[in-house]
């Protein structure tokens, strides 16, 4: 286990080396927060609810959504693919350390540093250009939000590695990556609430796993989960973790067993 | 700088056949990126119109209104972006003292950068800005082209593609100066066409100026489509208070005076260069 932490703490470390990157990605996404918020604040003027959502809500919701772009890394990361082509993988594979661990650990390490330098600044930035709804309930709302962080950081990463292991089929990932940007953007309920949709449809998307990503965590912070209703919402993305998880684990295998076929 | 003895655009569409023909090696990947880009710039707009199944209107405009806005703003972009992207492209090159290469070849640096990346596949993002028009034009109820109506989409598109492009220079030129800049520049240029693919009024006061008069995305899109429409604008969001129709109109001047700004500031960047010393 101890390896595991180092490589989670050695990854927090190298995201700290892109101070100014990180810098400027702040700018960028409350930048977006403020354009997105705009049209969303003019759609409640005509009405003050909409799915439940009220406006202070909605609000949050986008700045929320802002916040946690790079802690699940939503347009992309492509760090296994690029093992793959230039052919690094082979010495990932060689160490003596579970594969999927491995890189598990690492993108643990980078939400870990996004989390503190990019989530926590955003919703700041959030508070002081429109004002936020905080938990009213903190000790209930904060324990669970951090769980469903958590579990979105996992799933996210499991979906991201499979479309990494793409690469081994399809030479150019690009174009799974608008592909897949269209499922963690648009499926998530980072474009749009998933409450905003029309009934079916809505059901539908609540129950695959990108809801996992983004929606869940939402949904939390702003309480619209209560009770028995909470702990079934994070049950069910605790089940999208491990499934997630064990697909991806599982494609790994059978991958890799390719390229032995290959000879590296 | 002695004269180079090549013909530049028919160099530049020399070098662009060049890059197409290369990505039609792998014809599969080059149309699948096509796709991708369409998917998801579509869905991006289905979004939008899923906020519009709630509401009908965002301050005052329909959600057909808005569709030309964000058609405008993404076709503009996606020219932009298919002849602009070398500079867009920069600051990698500039890390790894690649640009430094550029700079010993007998043409000039702004001809180099400008021809080193066409990119065709960036009609996927063009055909969906297209057919938002087209969607705003049909719904609610079709309403029907004038020539009037062609000449000023067409001029605003071209017109908002210029001002793109400058934008991407202007990143290059920022690119040179300040090596991990690039995400501070996407702010301008991805930012600027999603401020531009809602209607300016909805926003404060100073955002807009800076919209009007710094970076002057008002006339990518919003002082046509008010013209196109036939929309009131609010209070003091006309400069000098001239009609939408003639802020159109005068569009090109603007995005031309936009472009030889951006010029100069490309080439003041140029000549200040001091490389990374990698």
């Amino acid at each position: 286990m101890r390896v595991y932490a180092e490589l989670a703490r050695r990854a927090w470390q190298r995201q700290r080396a892109y101070g100014n990157a990180n810098l400027a990605g702040l700018f960028t996404n409350s930048f977006f927060g403020y354009i997105r918020v705009v049209p969303l604040i003019a759609a409640f003027a005509s009405r003050p609810d909409i799915s439940g959502y009220d406006r202070d809500a909605a609000i949050t919701w986008n700045w929320l959504v802002q916040s946690l772009i790079t802690i699940v890394a939503l347009w992309g990361w492509w760090e296994v693919a690029l093992t793959i082509r230039s052919g690094e993988v082979a010495i990932d594979l060689a160490r003596p350390i579970h594969y999927l661990g491995y890189w598990l650990a690492r993108d643990v390490g980078r939400a870990a540093y996004s989390t503190v330098y990019r989530f926590i600044p955003i919703l700041i930035v959030g508070q002081l250009v429109s004002g936020l709804r905080w938990p009213e309930a903190p000790w209930l709302t904060w324990p669970a939000f951090l769980c469903s962080l958590v579990l979105a950081v996992l799933t996210s990463f499991a979906w991201r590695f499979l479309l990494n292991l793409g690469a081994f089929w399809l030479t150019d990932y690009r174009a799974i990556a608008s592909l897949g940007l269209v499922a963690t953007t648009f499926l998530s309920g980072f474009l749009v609430p998933l409450a905003f949709f029309p009934p079916v449809i809505r059901s539908i998307l609540e129950a695959l796993p990108f809801a996992a990503i983004i929606q869940t965590p939402a949904t939390v912070f702003l309480e619209r989960a209560e009770g028995m209703d909470l702990t079934l919402l994070l049950a069910q993305q605790l089940g999208w973790a491990i499934v997630m998880l064990g697909v991806a684990h599982w494609g790994a295998q059978f991958a890799m067993r390719r390229v032995t076929v290959q000879g590296g | 700088m002695s004269k180079p003895d090549v013909f530049l655009p028919s160099l530049y569409i020399r070098l662009a056949i060049a890059r197409v023909r290369g990505r039609m090696r792998y014809r599969v990947g080059f149309l699948l990126m096509i796709l991708g880009v369409f998917v998801a710039n579509t869905f991006e707009f289905v979004a939008l119109l899923v906020l519009f199944g709630q509401v009908r209107e965002l301050g005052g405009w329909s959600a057909g209104e808005v569709a030309l806005l964000w058609g405008m703003s993404q076709m503009s972009f996606a020219i932009a972006e298919a002849f602009g992207h070398g500079f867009e492209g920069l600051a990698p090159q500039v890390r790894s003292g690649e640009f430094d290469q550029v700079l010993v070849r007998p043409l000039p640096v702004f001809f180099q950068v400008f021809a080193s990346d066409f990119q065709a596949q960036r009609i996927g993002r063009f055909l969906q800005g297209a057919m938002a028009v087209w969607y705003s034009r049909s719904s609610p109820a079709p309403i029907p082209w004038h020539a009037s109506d062609w000449t000023i989409l067409t001029f605003a598109v071209i017109t908002g593609s210029v001002i793109f492009f400058a934008t991407f220079v202007l990143g290059g030129a920022w690119a040179l100066r300040v090596v991990d800049g690039q995400e501070f520049m996407n702010t301008f240029t991805y930012g600027g066409t999603t401020l531009a693919s809602y209607p300016l009024d909805l926003f404060s006061d100073p955002i807009r100026r800076a919209a009007t008069w710094i970076l002057p995305l008002a006339f990518v899109n919003y002082f046509p489509a008010l013209a196109l429409l036939g929309r009131v604008a609010p209070d003091g969001i006309l400069p000098f208070g001239l009609t939408p129709i003639t802020l159109a109109l005068s569009a090109p001047i603007v995005a031309l005076v936009y472009l030889g700004i951006a010029v100069v500031v490309w080439d003041r960047s140029v000549m200040r260069y001091q490389g990374t010393g990698t």
